[in-house]
């Protein structure tokens, strides 16, 4: 028994004071009579044992003493010290990178082998969230990417001096001195065919699978089916910016895809014929875009100048050829295309427009009763029939929307190539050990002191026997 | 004890008419100041013969027995006895213990005082009453209001034998007491010498069945002596033995003093008491 306050048992002082009160309550009652002669001659006698106990004014103040004494006890916070074994520090590392996806189950069957009375912590790999207790298995979710899981052990091990790891192989990490690692392993052999390699050099898409597997491309959207090869090497066409390589899913998804694209770079540009200083003040404005002369740009700008010097991209404004008309603009429409995003019709205040000969690939905007006004002529050749003043489009804001969608075009597929969704080449091993988590592994629970606190029932008690006492003596008064 | 109101002290009309059908009874030869309708042991102008003397010079002539002066040649006068009216000495104890019972013992013992007193000084009677030392004489009927009023005023007082060994020549005593004086049987046992007593032992209800129990610390009203004890039925029914022997020996004590005695309680009716037990008891005839 262990008291949390002892030095309540002062109060125990009480008591004594309610015996003194008790004694000079059955004090002699004081009674005046006319005469004493008679009593006088009647001897007194020691009063007999049960006459003298006064059973009602005893059992009041043995329960005045009782509830003195709980109400003591209470103060003193009573409580019983018994050794129990307590909970065991435990760190738990749960491996939630992409080779994980497939074995979430198992993984989640190790975890709820442990004891939730144990103090546990919880911390993701790769992420290093950390969790103190279990929380709901269901909510961990891998990630769609290869990790190391060191960080999160070195973690752990600050932690906790037992480490369970949860994962689908051994980590190439070693305990510090004093802390146990434990293994538990949700590996297994899959059915999984991955992209293990994907790389774009000189033109051509470098793919390589775990096994030989049919593979589906697409290149900016065009779809080409590759037969089944553990290798591939595909040409791919210039000014290809995106490709898409997938394989049929299987138990493992996260290395059945593979998305390459060609990152923008910076564009060269060179303005050729009429100089035409708001077409030079919207290049220069942006930042992607560097005016060069007599080199080898990305992007060549004529202005009313007839056909000269190739470009990967070239834009032809108020050509001098391949014009059937100029016309008075009209009304105008803007078609879709990358090149008019955000390009609204209102801005496009030309002073006229021409009539566009020949095929065009896609017209980019409409004039007077459809035809084209400007269009893509075929890719890489753009074509603008338009005049205008300076005042006029030049002062909207589509003029400079309008070139910077024309520098992106000009930059995309200008870059170097970057694969997305690529794991390493051991995320996708076939298959792995299996080493379920044995829990009485984890070591002894620590045995330690648990006091069972009485503070409560003391109170109770105490109340108890006041309501009793306020009973007997309520009943004490009705009898007098 | 508070002063009774003297309408409380004034009888109603029914209870007088009854009462004044009444007399104080009396068994021996008065000696008293006036004359009433009582023989009296002193030599009056009354009808009844009480002795022969000698003659004397100054006597009345009309008083010689002349035929006894013709067998003895002697002069002799008859003398007669004088009616004479009582004496009433009313002896009230008005002590601290008369103040307890509900009624108080004190209130019976002064109604009753006041129907003798009435009695009395209807037949022109004198009455005295006395409150220890201290003592008021009223004379004849007209004196009736101002003895109510001394007995209504009547709270306190000396003790019964600080009276009685004050009274004087030959009357009748009544003594309204609860008798717990110890010097009262003598006191009264000298005064049945000279005078016809009544004894109005007056007690109170809790002193027949005294409320004690337990532990108590018993307080004499009158003297303050205390002593604490254990009372239990045991003690109450002992108790009640030696109060009976009290009371017997009070009623023992008339019997040989020839005096009247009437043991009463307090709350019990003032006109049974007066009209029922005075009467049964030989005070009133």
């Amino acid at each position: 028994m262990t008291f949390l306050h002892p030095g309540a048992f002062a109060a125990l002082g009480s008591i004594l004071l309610l015996i003194l009160l008790s004694l000079w309550r059955q004090r002699p009652t004081r009674v005046v009579v006319p005469s004493v002669r008679l009593w006088e001659r009647i001897p007194d006698r020691i009063p007999p044992v049960r006459a003298m106990r006064r059973p009602r004014a005893n059992l009041s103040l043995i329960l005045q003493i009782v509830a003195a004494a709980a109400l003591v006890t209470a103060m003193a916070g009573p409580g019983v010290v018994r050794p129990r074994p307590g909970p065991r520090r435990i760190a738990v590392v749960v491996d939630l990178s992409a080779p994980m996806i497939p074995r979430m189950g198992d993984a989640r069957r190790e975890l709820a082998k442990l004891d939730p009375a144990d103090d546990i912590v919880l911390i993701e790999s790769p992420s290093l969230a950390r969790h103190e207790g279990l929380g709901d298995p269901a909510a961990l979710k891998p990630v769609e990417r290869a990790g190391d899981p060191s960080p999160a052990l070195d973690l752990a091990a600050s932690e906790a001096k037992q480490i369970v790891f949860v994962g689908d192989r051994i980590p190439a990490w070693s305990p510090p001195s004093g802390v146990k690692l434990h293994l538990a392993l949700v590996g297994g052999p899959l059915r999984n065919v991955g992209i293990v390699d994907a790389n774009v050099e000189d033109g051509k898409l470098f793919l390589r699978l775990s096994a030989p597997a049919e593979v589906e491309l697409k290149l900016d959207g065009r779809a080409l089916r590759l037969a089944g090869s553990a290798t591939c090497l595909v040409e791919i066409p210039e000014g290809t910016s995106r490709i898409e390589a997938a394989l049929a899913p299987d138990e493992f998804p996260a290395d059945d895809r593979v998305v390459l694209e060609r990152e923008g770079g910076p564009v060269e540009v060179e303005l050729e014929g009429r100089p035409d200083p708001a077409i030079r003040a919207a290049i220069e404005a942006n930042p992607r875009a560097r005016i060069v002369r007599n080199g080898n740009p990305r992007l060549r700008i004529r202005v009313g100048a007839p056909p000269g010097r190739a470009a990967p991209v070239v834009v032809d404004v108020d050509p001098a050829a391949g014009v059937e008309e100029w016309l008075e603009p009209g009304i105008l429409a803007v078609a879709p295309h990358p090149l008019t995003r955000e390009v609204e019709a209102e801005d496009l205040r030309f002073s006229q427009v021409g009539r566009l000969a020949g095929p065009v690939e896609a017209v980019l905007i409409h004039g007077p009763g459809g035809f084209p006004v400007a269009a893509v002529r075929k890719p890489g050749e753009i074509v603008l029939a338009v005049r205008y003043a300076a005042t006029g489009w030049p002062v909207r804001p589509s003029f400079p929307i309008f070139w910077a969608n024309v520098i992106e075009y000009a930059g995309s597929g200008a870059g170097a190539w970057r694969a997305r969704g690529l794991l390493d080449e051991a995320a996708s091993r076939p298959g792995m050990e299996r080493w379920p988590l044995d829990p009485a592994a984890l070591g002894e629970r620590p045995v330690a002191p648990v006091r069972t606190d009485f503070t409560g029932e003391s109170i109770v008690l105490a109340g108890l026997l006041l309501a009793l006492l306020w009973g007997v003596e309520r009943r004490s008064g009705d009898a007098e | 004890m508070d002063p009774l109101p003297r309408r409380d002290m004034v009888f109603d009309g029914e209870f007088l008419k009854r009462l004044e059908a009444l007399r104080l009874a009396v068994r021996r030869v008065l000696h008293g100041r006036r004359e009433g309708e009582r023989p009296g042991s002193r030599r009056g102008g009354s009808s009844v013969f009480h002795s022969y003397r000698s003659y004397a010079q100054g006597d009345d002539f009309r008083s010689i027995d002349w035929s006894l002066y013709a067998r003895l040649e002697t002069l002799f006068v008859r003398e007669r006895t004088r009616d004479e009216a009582p004496t009433l000495h009313l002896v009230l104890d008005a002590t601290p213990s008369m103040s307890f019972g509900a009624p108080p013992k004190l209130e019976l013992a002064r109604r009753l005082g006041a129907a003798l007193g009435y009695l009395v000084a209807g037949e022109g009677g004198e009455i005295t009453l006395w409150t220890g030392p201290q003592s008021r004489t009223f004379r004849g009927e007209g004196s009736v209001p101002g003895f109510l009023d001394a007995l209504s005023s009547t709270t306190s007082g000396g003790r019964p034998a600080e009276s009685l060994s004050r009274i004087a020549g030959r009357g009748l005593v009544v003594a309204a007491s609860d008798f717990w004086d110890e010097e009262l049987p003598e006191a009264l046992g000298a005064a049945a010498a000279d005078h016809q007593v009544t004894l109005l032992h007056v007690l109170a209800r809790e002193e027949f069945d005294p409320p004690l129990r337990g532990r108590v610390r018993i307080v004499d009203s009158e003297t303050g002596d205390s002593g604490t004890r254990f009372i239990a039925e045991e003690e109450i029914e002992r108790y009640r033995t030696l109060l009976e022997e009290h009371i017997l020996g009070w009623r023992t004590w008339a019997i040989k003093h020839e005096a009247s005695y009437l043991r009463v309680a307090s709350d019990e009716p003032f006109e049974k008491v007066c009209l029922l037990y005075l009467r049964g008891e030989g005070v009133l005839e």
